[in-house]
């Protein structure tokens, strides 16, 4: 007899809706929902692994496994779609990190300073760009009892959590009736290779798996907010053609 | 802003800098000029004002970064900025094709040998006696402190003409003589603020330190490149 444990929920097309009590810091202009999903994933079923390799190795060892991620597969990118914020307004914040080391015996020291212009203790201004964003929406096609499982170990969005930005106040996940993670109304949702498009309005160099920041994963993609025609999508939605001026 | 910067040009303040700064460059009549024309704000300001001064005979030296620091796009303004505002100047574009790989990035020895180089080998050809150089004092707290011309070994001595202008003198000039600059300005002061905004290498590791993470956000398409 079949343990029903091991029979595995649907896959469905649901949209994900983040609230947030605190502005969203950025230093790319979406999140991608897989890539989120895809740290969640890795940080709960192989933390050591995750985090003790250097980076390189991971995007290179890990990058290349394709995870069981509670997602439904198209080819190389999963069905889940980048963040869509409702609002327009960005702002630019600053975060200085400096060492304090004005208490430090430093006549005890060898060299008695310390080099804030270079090394491990320089001092940095990261500019980061701020979204006063009250709500986040993904699209994805995905198992909604398993995201909703690695979505409850997440404090934050975005950049420098640590620091107060993007905080989670709540989520839901909302099932849909049709699937909008990869295009919606001939208007890609997330960035899609060329390889699987027909036609795009637009052309970039971008990653379209996770890890994001591999340079590994760049290829020649359709961006977020292109118009497109997917490869075998049938015919090409004329009214869009002659907006963008294609052909 | 344009309205603002409009009439600061017609303060009496901005305009002795002005006059000041001309009265320099005719002193420099007679001899090899090159301007070192990055295609910033200040270097636009430099241009124009050498240009009015010594027409056809000034130099203007342009160093190309490569594909991976500085976006075609904005290069290519740059070079159509060079030659609106001074169409009779003898123009030098260098570059290095060692920049053009994503090393360009984070290894900026790459950069300091290939254009230092590059610049020695163009003086002695051209003959270059004094460079000028958009520097100004208000820019960091090392700049106030620099003297009024500077020497590097093998180079031609360059002079900063509008080393005590600041930034509203900057704009104010450009808007009140309808110079032309680059499009990411509007992009960048609009975040930054027309204070602190400057057009520097983009996604450069070298300036990592001093906040250039807002690029990735804003110049996002130029962020990543393939292999042609």
């Amino acid at each position: 007899m079949r343990s029903l444990g091991n029979l595995k929920e649907p896959f469905k097309p649901l949209k994900i809706t983040f609230y947030l009590s605190t502005p969203l810091a950025l230093t790319y202009p979406w999140i991608f929902f897989d890539g989120l999903i895809a740290h969640l994933y890795w940080r709960k079923h192989s933390p050591e692994l995750y985090r003790a390799l250097p980076s390189k190795v991971v995007a290179k060892k890990i990058g290349d496994i394709i995870p069981d991620l509670p997602l439904k597969r198209f080819g190389p990118i999963f069905h889940a779609s980048v963040s869509f914020f409702d609002v327009e307004g960005k702002y630019v914040t600053f975060i200085y990190k400096k060492f304090f080391g004005r208490k430090l015996p430093l006549e005890k020291m060898r060299r008695r300073k310390i080099d804030k212009a270079r090394g491990f203790f320089r001092e940095w201004r990261i500019s980061l760009v701020t979204v006063p964003a009250r709500k986040v929406v993904f699209y994805c096609n995905g198992r909604a009892g398993e995201i909703e499982e690695l979505l409850r170990g997440l404090p934050t969005l975005g950049k420098k959590g640590a620091a107060g930005f993007g905080f989670i106040k709540k989520f839901s996940i909302e099932e849909l009736g049709e699937d909008c993670s990869i295009v919606k109304d001939g208007v890609a949702m997330r960035s899609i290779p060329l390889s699987m498009v027909e036609w795009s309005s637009e052309v970039v160099a971008m990653a379209y798996k996770p890890p994001y920041w591999a340079k590994e994963n760049v290829t020649l993609c359709a961006p977020p907010g292109a118009h497109v025609r997917l490869k075998g999508s049938g015919k090409a939605d004329e009214k869009i053609l002659q907006t963008v001026g294609g052909n | 802003m344009r309205k603002y910067f409009k009439l600061w040009a017609e303060t009496e303040e901005h305009k002795a800098k002005v006059s000041e700064t001309l009265a320099f460059l005719r002193t420099l009549a007679g001899k090899k000029v090159y301007v070192a024309f990055s295609g910033g704000k200040d270097s636009i300001c430099v241009l124009h004002l050498a240009y009015s001064v010594l027409g056809g005979n000034l130099h203007v030296f342009h160093w190309d970064h490569g594909l991976w620091l500085m976006p075609r796009s904005v290069e290519k303004e740059i070079l159509k900025i060079m030659h609106t505002i001074a169409p009779k100047a003898k123009h030098v574009v260098a570059s290095s094709s060692r920049l053009n790989r994503e090393e360009a990035r984070w290894n900026w020895k790459i950069w300091y040998n290939a254009f230092f180089g590059a610049l020695q080998r163009l003086a002695k050809e051209h003959g270059w006696e004094i460079g000028l150089l958009g520097l100004r004092r208000e820019e960091s707290v090392k700049r106030r402190f620099k003297a009024s011309t500077w020497c590097i070994e093998g180079c031609p001595k360059l002079c900063f003409p509008i080393r005590s202008w600041g930034w509203r003198d900057v704009w104010a000039y450009i808007v009140s003589n309808n110079l032309p600059y680059p499009s990411v300005y509007d992009k960048y002061c609009k975040l930054l603020g027309w204070d602190k905004c400057r057009l520097v290498t983009f996604f450069d590791k070298e300036f990592e330190h001093l906040g250039n993470q807002i690029d990735g956000y804003l110049m996002w398409k130029n962020k990543h490149h393939t292999e042609p």
